[in-house]
């Protein structure tokens, strides 16, 4: 269907139709391609699959490599998203409920980490971690995705105090309540989906993030990321395909539920 | 929005809660401003080989930098491929997304923007693998076109300057069609009727109607993309050989294997004054508030959003 504003059979409508569907196409293919490689029983990659195997998706999640890694990325995605989501919290209630000098300032501070290039973060994590003689640990993994992300649920969560008006909050305290007792009963209860979609997206976003995991603990603490890359350098091994469409189902799945808590992360 | 109102911002609630504040903002100096502030003093320090560096004031990581033509010829290259890329994706996220934008039902257009954009999310490392395997010589294009009967024998495009080119429209894509379906929606589909219904064709409706008010979208779109790849280190590194790899590839290589900390420093200071000033510059032609650089999925959030 042709949208309201383009009624002519021109030709113009119809390459730019022509041009839709190569663009799906080339979105959607790569991913595809994939998914079917990963299925090859051989140990080499080829396209078309010559029959069909889990083979790989039992090695996926029986060899110990590969078990490691997906066992440290689920720590540091899990701890981080906690701790991201604590931070952003924090922030955004305070500065949106209580006059504090400065509230704009610190903000902005929260929301930085988003502007940085995530190389140029890890390198400074490198000199940091370094000069403090604190090298290579998985809590200097934790606490550099806890920052790198905290703007995702710092965002979300602001957004959602703003929808959510103050009005509730003052009929709880004129009718009484204290403020503990409304921050428990009322302001949480009504962000509670907003501050879950946050930690979801700083999960996410951890899982899948390289560069700065590689940089901060990429010797010590092999995240997935970190051992797909490794691998796919040495090996041709459809067994990266399994973990990468692993990788894709998982990712798509939660930012599906991300998206319905939030209500809508694009629109 | 400093609404006052809600909680009483005097008393013993008022003080515990500002307390509260020490924790996220001490996470974020000691996390983030320390870090960039110890990255900025080790870029003066000297690099002792093989056993870390040594805490000096020299000028010398920098005048590396900019004396080898290794490096001058890799940041040139980077900024180069940056505004290719830019160019690429708005030449391929613009037909598509006005037409994404203008399909008559609400649930399909809602569908072709999640699946333009469901990649978003996914790790580089993902995404660049399956170019890697696309565009290798046993599963990919090169037996397509063997089969096609174009070429003799497999050819693979991997690593090289085809992959990564591709590789980058690939992976950035998504944020360029972001961009555009929030500027591209904006506009009122009866002025475009308007134009039509006064006997403008479709081609001229768009050029004078949709285009101009299309523009800071496609605008904003295209400096993220650049921004964007400029600090992007997996593309280049996967589906690239040495001759595309870009400022994140030599700057991660001079930290992770030559083990020079305050060269890769340097290096990443000049990176950024680089993106600052850039971000700076197109800021001002663009208007601040649509570039978003880094917010990536987040600018229909941040910049346009609710």
């Amino acid at each position: 269907m042709s949208g309201r504003g383009l009624r002519y059979r021109d030709p113009v409508v119809w390459s730019v139709r022509a041009a839709f569907w190569i663009v799906l196409a080339f979105l959607g293919v790569p991913l595809l391609i994939l998914a079917a490689v990963s299925f090859h029983p051989g140990r080499f990659m080829t396209f078309p699959p010559q029959g069909f195997s889990l083979r790989w998706y039992e090695t996926l999640f029986t060899n110990s490599q590969w078990t490691d890694a997906i066992r440290n990325s689920l720590v540091v995605a899990f701890a981080s998203a906690l701790l991201a989501t604590a931070m952003a919290l924090i922030l955004a209630l305070v500065l949106d409920r209580y006059p504090v000098r400065f509230g704009a300032v610190f903000r902005q501070l929260g929301m930085l980490p988003l502007f940085l290039p995530p190389v140029i973060m890890g390198v400074a994590y490198v000199s940091f971690f370094y000069a403090i003689g604190f090298s290579g640990r998985i809590e200097n993994l934790i606490i550099a995705h806890a920052v790198f992300n905290a703007p995702f649920p710092l965002m979300l969560i602001s957004a959602g105090l703003g929808k959510v008006g103050k009005e509730l909050e003052e009929s709880a305290m004129n009718l009484g309540a204290r403020p503990g007792v409304v921050l428990r009963t009322v302001t949480l209860p009504l962000i509670r989906a907003d501050v879950f979609a946050g930690a979801l997206l700083a999960f996410i976003l951890s899982l899948n993030e390289y560069i700065v995991a590689f940089l901060v603990a990429g010797f010590t603490v092999v995240t997935l990321p970190i051992e797909l890359f490794a691998s796919l350098r040495y090996s041709y091994s459809p067994v990266i395909a399994a973990a990468s469409v692993v990788f894709i189902l998982g990712t798509a799945v939660l930012v599906a539920v991300a998206d319905r808590m939030a209500g809508g992360l694009w629109d | 929005m400093a609404m006052r109102g809600g909680f009483p911002a005097q008393g013993a609630g008022g003080r515990l809660a500002r307390a509260l504040l020490v924790f996220p903002v001490g996470m974020l100096v000691v996390f983030f401003v320390v870090p960039l502030i110890m990255m900025f003093v080790v870029s003066f320090y000297r690099n002792l080989p093989g056993a870390g560096w040594e805490p000096a004031f020299t000028l010398e990581n920098y005048v590396r930098a900019f004396s080898r033509g290794l490096y001058r010829d890799r940041l040139v290259y980077t900024l180069e491929i940056s505004a290719l890329n830019a160019v690429l994706c708005l030449l391929i996220g613009y037909p598509f997304t006005y037409y994404l934008v203008r399909l008559a039902s609400p649930f399909w257009r809602k569908v072709g923007l999640t699946l333009s954009i469901s990649t978003l999310w996914l790790t580089y490392v993902v995404r660049s693998y399956a170019w890697s395997v696309l565009l290798s010589a046993t599963s990919g294009v090169g037996q397509l076109l063997m089969w096609l009967g174009l070429v003799d024998r497999p050819t693979g495009y991997t690593p090289g300057p085809v992959a990564t080119v591709v590789g980058l429209v690939y992976v950035f894509l998504p944020f360029m069609i972001l961009s555009l379906y929030g500027s591209l929606r904006a506009i009122d589909p009866s002025m475009e009727e308007a134009s039509m219904n006064l006997g403008a064709r479709p081609w001229r409706t768009f050029l004078h109607v949709v285009l101009p008010l299309s523009l800071p979208g496609a605008a904003a779109g295209a400096v993220m993309v650049f921004l964007l790849t400029m600090g992007n280190y997996v593309v280049p590194s996967i589906l690239g050989q040495p001759a595309q790899w870009t400022m994140p590839v030599i700057i991660t290589n001079q930290v992770m294997n030559e083990s020079n900390v305050p060269f890769g420093a340097a290096m990443s200071v000049i990176l950024l004054a680089v993106l600052g000033l850039l971000a700076y510059a197109t800021g001002r032609l663009v208007g601040k508030a649509r570039v978003n650089p880094y917010a990536g999925s987040r600018v229909a959030q941040g910049g346009e959003g609710a």
